[in-house]
């Protein structure tokens, strides 16, 4: 890959392209790239897409193979958990909570260079950084709140509705205390 | 400007500004990663000439 060569719009043409094609339903940017759009830039190397699937006739599983499938032969690569598109490694990931589905259903439309896509709504974002809770989750939820990016009433009613309340309690006793002071 | 002014300043900008940054970021980190930072020439009067043999 030339420096240069890796476009995020690229990558979202061919994901939106995949979905009119019917091989995904509703998806959401998570991670650093979705939390971009309310945050400053922070270096990241992939893209997350959580995707909905629509669920093979005759079959209660879900496979991610008609992805990859469809990509392959589109000429994308394939690397490690990752699939290379646009020269951006994404990585697939089917909602695995209630929280993450109602986090695509409830995706706010963005733009990149005139290439529309969804993002998960900021709470959303919080809220899963604050179940997943490595460093850098715990990190990237104190920017949201320093920078006032997050709704703290609908962050609320998000916590409460996903069993997230004393994990919240426990995040701003240790984080936050004194810092609204 | 201020650390946080900064930051205030590249939140602020369109998506689409925000992900050219973060595609010069990640450009950058592949950089690094495949030779590391590039070195300073040394100073002229420090300079060794390589000759081919």
């Amino acid at each position: 890959m030339i420096p240069g060569d890796a476009l995020v719009k690229v990558t979202l043409e061919t994901i939106n392209q995949m979905q009119a094609d019917g091989i995904i339903g509703k998806y959401a940017i998570g991670g650093a790239v979705g939390a971009t759009l309310y945050l400053e830039p922070a270096a990241t190397l992939d893209v997350d897409i959580f995707v909905t699937l629509p669920a093979a006739p005759g079959s209660l599983l879900l496979s991610l193979a008609p992805i990859y499938d469809y990509l392959k032969a589109r000429g994308a690569g394939v690397k490690d958990e990752h699939i290379v598109i646009g020269g951006w490694p994404v990585q697939f990931l089917p909602p695995s909570s209630d929280l993450e589905r109602e986090a695509v259903a409830e995706s706010v439309a963005a733009s990149v260079e005139g290439v529309t896509t969804w993002v998960m709504s900021a709470e959303h974002l919080v809220a899963i950084a604050l179940r997943t809770g490595r460093a850098k989750d715990h990190i990237r939820i104190l920017q949201f709140v320093e920078q006032k990016a997050v709704d703290r009433g609908k962050l609320q009613s998000v916590l409460e509705r996903h069993g997230l309340t004393l994990k919240w309690l426990q995040f701003e006793k240790k984080y936050l205390e004194g810092a609204h002071e | 400007m201020s650390n946080q002014e900064m930051r205030k300043q590249l939140a602020a900008l369109s998506f689409s500004e925000k992900v050219k940054i973060l595609e010069k970021l990640r450009d950058r980190s592949l950089a690094f990663a495949a030779g590391g930072p590039r070195k300073k020439p040394a100073e002229s009067g420090n300079q060794v000439k390589r000759s081919k043999d």
